[in-house]
């Protein structure tokens, strides 16, 4: 499957990302809370306290739509990734744009905290955009001020001269 | 079961797509604010576009959308704060992580070393979150009501 469609490829992509989450919410009971078709944030978490849950007996919080059985979503996308990868010769162990690997490990942990603080990954506070979420318009507001501020401390550090 | 199927489905989708896209709503916000380069910034106006025009037409069409559209969910200052605090410190990160959650899952199925450890202290975060930081969120809440 080749994607021939310039510069709005992506725009596609992400096109098709919210139709498909608002069509297996509104079709597959993929819900409640609203607009949770697609998280990278809260499906990580469901399906990781679902499988503790099952195997460690805790009792962490897994949203309604997925307390019988686990979402999937993570799964799907690694199958799906890695198939694309291989299909088009892309894949191969190699570092990774993260130079320093405990940073990576870091960057990680801090961003699922501060995800889970908030909720939603980026691509679910967009979808609750989408859904005409006034505090996802808020929170989307935050994430760009985020983002901005990186690119300051970024253009300061590089400004003194320190490697990146 | 029928959901938990549905999520594999959508994401063995996204998966393909996201990677032979290099889809990315940081990395867009990042290229756009700091290059002026939209490409992948499209991604996320496509994203919402496609999620508004979903969520309108199956409300339409009788699919099950609740307290579609949501407009003013703010119930607590609490939860306002958290997610405000929690979306900007998402944003910073995840500029020097070189993308958002979804691109992360992306870059470790291709095999990238980095992504594969974000991995590793992403889930290990879940578990702290969900033993600690949840503690002192739900203190949090019954502060600010």
């Amino acid at each position: 499957m080749k994607l021939k469609l310039g510069s709005y490829r992506v725009f596609v992509v992400g096109a098709i990302m919210g139709l498909s989450a608002a069509a297996i919410q509104a079709y597959f009971q993929v819900q409640p809370p609203e607009a949770y078709g697609i998280s990278f944030i809260g499906h990580p978490n469901d399906m990781f306290s679902w499988i503790t849950n099952k195997l460690a007996g805790t009792n962490w919080p897994v949203h309604d739509a997925f307390i019988v059985y686990p979402v999937l979503t993570v799964v799907g996308v690694l199958i799906g990734s890695f198939i694309a990868a291989s299909r088009n010769k892309e894949l191969k162990l190699q570092a990774g744009p993260v130079r320093k690997k405990f940073l990576a490990v870091i960057f990680g942990f801090l961003i699922a905290n501060l995800g889970l603080l908030w909720g939603s990954c980026p691509i679910r506070t967009s979808l609750m955009v989408g859904y005409g979420s006034v505090i996802a318009v808020i929170a989307l507001a935050s994430i760009v001020v985020g983002v901005l501020l990186a690119i300051v401390y970024l253009r300061l550090r590089a400004r003194k001269g320190v490697p990146q | 079961m029928i959901a938990g199927l549905a999520t594999l489905a959508v994401g063995i989708l996204i998966g393909y797509m996201g990677q032979r896209s290099k889809f990315c709503t940081i990395s867009g916000i990042r290229d756009y604010a700091m290059l002026k380069d939209s490409f992948r910034f499209k991604g996320l106006i496509g994203l919402i576009a496609g999620g508004a025009i979903g969520y309108t037409i199956f409300w339409l069409v009788g699919g099950d959308i609740p307290n579609f559209p949501i407009l003013f969910d703010i119930d607590s200052t609490g939860i306002l704060i958290a997610g405000i605090v929690g979306s900007i410190g998402m944003g910073f990160f995840s500029v020097f992580a070189e993308g958002c959650p979804f691109r992360q899952h992306v870059m470790a199925a291709e095999g990238k070393g980095s992504a594969l450890l974000y991995l590793l202290g992403f889930y290990l975060g879940i578990v702290y979150f969900n033993m600690v930081t949840i503690k002192w969120l739900g203190l949090l809440l019954r502060t600010t009501g």
